[in-house]
């Protein structure tokens, strides 16, 4: 929803972002993309651990959709 | 520090007290129905009455009927599988109905705040003469219209759970923003839903009032006045309405993790030899009834957040063969330990674990925030116990004890659901040890860890969170 939201707009038309579409390309940050970007260590000290908790690969799924649906 | 000296949790209780007429007094219900009165209607319509409550698989784990491992195998949602014949009360406490607390929360009042209307002088008088920790007790107060005039017109109004007005409330010294009638209700919930687990707290250990020497408040409750607005020792006001009169007492406060803080001071008091026999108490926290209720009502569910947990915990000194509270490895959140979930649980589980020379698998059961997913999860706000338990879980990964593959497995084996209510510190860790005790006494169980963390950036006088943890073992 977060995606969606500054992607294509506010889906639940609550917020200032309802009907307003930024087309940002929003990445999650276990995401290959930005995980090879960061800081080794960093990124172990503040993700790791929450990177293997959680079900990635369906966050991926779901993200993804939201980029290639908006052309983003 | 040597094992036999080490202090034991000698006996836990944990209630639970049905209010559906208070869910309007919670902070959410109350600002959403003065900003929309037409959704009282609605609220009223979703609350459940005190059948469904008592019925409800997670309350009844909550006072010990089943055990919280056992909510995996039964049909969800829960609500709507409703347990039968579900008993009011269990092995670690009781599921009180509204009737008794509204009689409670008289005895509890010693200002003369709280008016009831002469049918619920009735009705509460009837709830209670019949109620084993009360029966005997004088209850003259609860029957009686107040001395002093207060509450009147201006006080807050009670309801029921069926929506009609049972009395009013009052407020403290005029102009104090710190003892408005809200406030007061408040306070005045806590002190008495916390007495009643500390009563029965008295009965399952078979300890005489008397020999209570100390009392550790944990509650989140703010008591004082405009001068000193969370003065506190609402933990001496407990003692007293129970009987402690040989004892004394003070509030220990960190969020949601006073428990667990608490535990930890309760048993260095034991093991330094100032006291002997140490309380650790917390009441419920009226102002979270109804949190999630925006939640709720858009799914249409009854609101589940009706009920106002307490618990409390005895610590003394062990016989051998106690289950043992190991005050060596404290696990602690400390300033800077840093606020990723790895470093919370490095301070929290490698560290103390490590120290004791033991791996994450080799604890039995973790008990972490244990708050009832069919709360949160229809609100947006995860499965919490899940989410700590795939983290602990990942640590264990990180630390070469499993493989990724093995984290369901190892949720189901060190973990548990969320069986208790979104009281803040009451979900806190600690309503498992109650379910513990006897297995660590009877060695089917060798090793319990108890973790709590606390939001302290909410207070905004720090961006830090808190985070505290002990473990709970049998001696070899």
């Amino acid at each position: 929803m977060m995606a969606e939201t500054v992607t294509a707009g506010d889906p639940t038309y609550t917020g200032p972002l309802s009907g307003v579409s930024l087309g940002l390309p929003v990445f999650h940050v276990t995401e290959p993309e930005v995980k090879e970007a960061s800081d080794a260590a960093t990124y172990k000290d503040q993700i790791e651990l929450a990177e293997i908790a959680m079900d990635t690969d369906d966050i991926w799924k779901v993200v993804r959709k939201v980029r290639e649906k908006s052309g983003a | 520090m040597s094992g036999e000296s080490l202090p034991t949790a000698a006996a836990v209780s944990c209630s639970l007290v049905h209010a559906p007429g208070l869910v309007r007094n919670g902070s959410k219900p109350s600002r959403e129905l003065a900003r929309d009165a037409a959704l009282g209607e609605r609220l009223q319509a979703a609350l459940r009455g005190y059948g469904d409550a008592v019925a409800y698989a997670p309350n009844q784990a909550f006072i010990g009927n089943i055990t919280p491992e056992s909510l995996w195998d039964r049909p969800q949602p829960w609500w709507s599988s409703p347990m039968p014949g579900a008993k009011a009360q269990g092995p670690y406490g009781e599921i009180l109905g509204e009737d008794a607390f509204f009689g409670l929360l008289r005895l509890a009042d010693d200002f003369d705040l709280v008016h009831l209307t002469p049918s619920m002088r009735e009705r509460a008088l009837a709830a209670l003469r019949g109620h084993p920790l009360f029966g005997s007790r004088d209850l003259s107060k609860v029957g009686a219209e107040p001395a002093t005039p207060g509450g009147g017109e201006d006080g807050l109004p009670l309801h029921d759970g069926a929506g009609a007005v049972v009395g009013r409330v009052g407020g403290g010294y005029d102009q104090d923003q710190s003892q408005t009638p809200d406030i007061l209700l408040e306070n005045l919930a806590a002190k008495a839903s916390g007495t009643l687990a500390l009563l029965h707290l008295l009965k399952q250990a078979g300890l005489d009032p008397l020999a209570v020497d100390y009392l550790l408040g944990c509650g989140e409750e703010a008591v004082g006045d405009r001068y000193q607005r969370g003065g506190g020792a609402l933990a001496k006001a407990m003692a007293e309405m129970a009987g402690c009169t040989h004892s004394t007492g003070s509030d220990v406060k960190a969020f949601c993790c006073a428990p667990v803080h608490a535990l930890v001071v309760a048993g260095a008091l034991v093991r330094s030899g100032v006291y002997k026999n140490v309380v650790v108490v917390g009441g419920g926290s009226l102002a979270k009834l109804g949190m999630k209720m925006g939640g709720h009502l858009a799914k249409n569910l009854p609101i589940i957040e009706d009920c106002l947990g307490a618990m409390a915990v005895l610590v003394r000194a062990g016989k051998p063969g106690d289950p043992r509270i190991r005050l060596d490895a404290v696990g602690r959140h400390l300033v800077s330990s840093g606020g990723s979930a790895g470093q919370i649980y490095d301070a929290l589980v490698t560290r103390p674990l490590t120290q004791l020379g033991l791996k994450i698998v080799d604890v039995d059961r973790y008990a972490v925030e244990l708050h009832n997913p069919e709360i949160t999860v229809p609100a947006a706000s995860g499965d919490v116990p899940r989410t700590n338990y795939r983290t602990l879980g990942s640590l264990a990964v990180q630390r070469g004890e499993i493989t990724k593959a093995d984290l369901d497995a190892f949720v189901r084996e060190h973990g548990m659901p969320g069986f208790a209510p979104t009281q803040g510190h009451i979900p806190a860790a600690l309503p498992y040890l109650a379910h513990a005790l006897p297995r660590l006494r009877d060695g089917s169980m060798k090793r319990a860890f108890f973790i709590a963390k606390g939001s302290l950036f909410l207070g905004k006088m720090t961006n830090l969170a808190d985070g505290m943890s002990v473990m709970v073992d049998r001696p070899d």
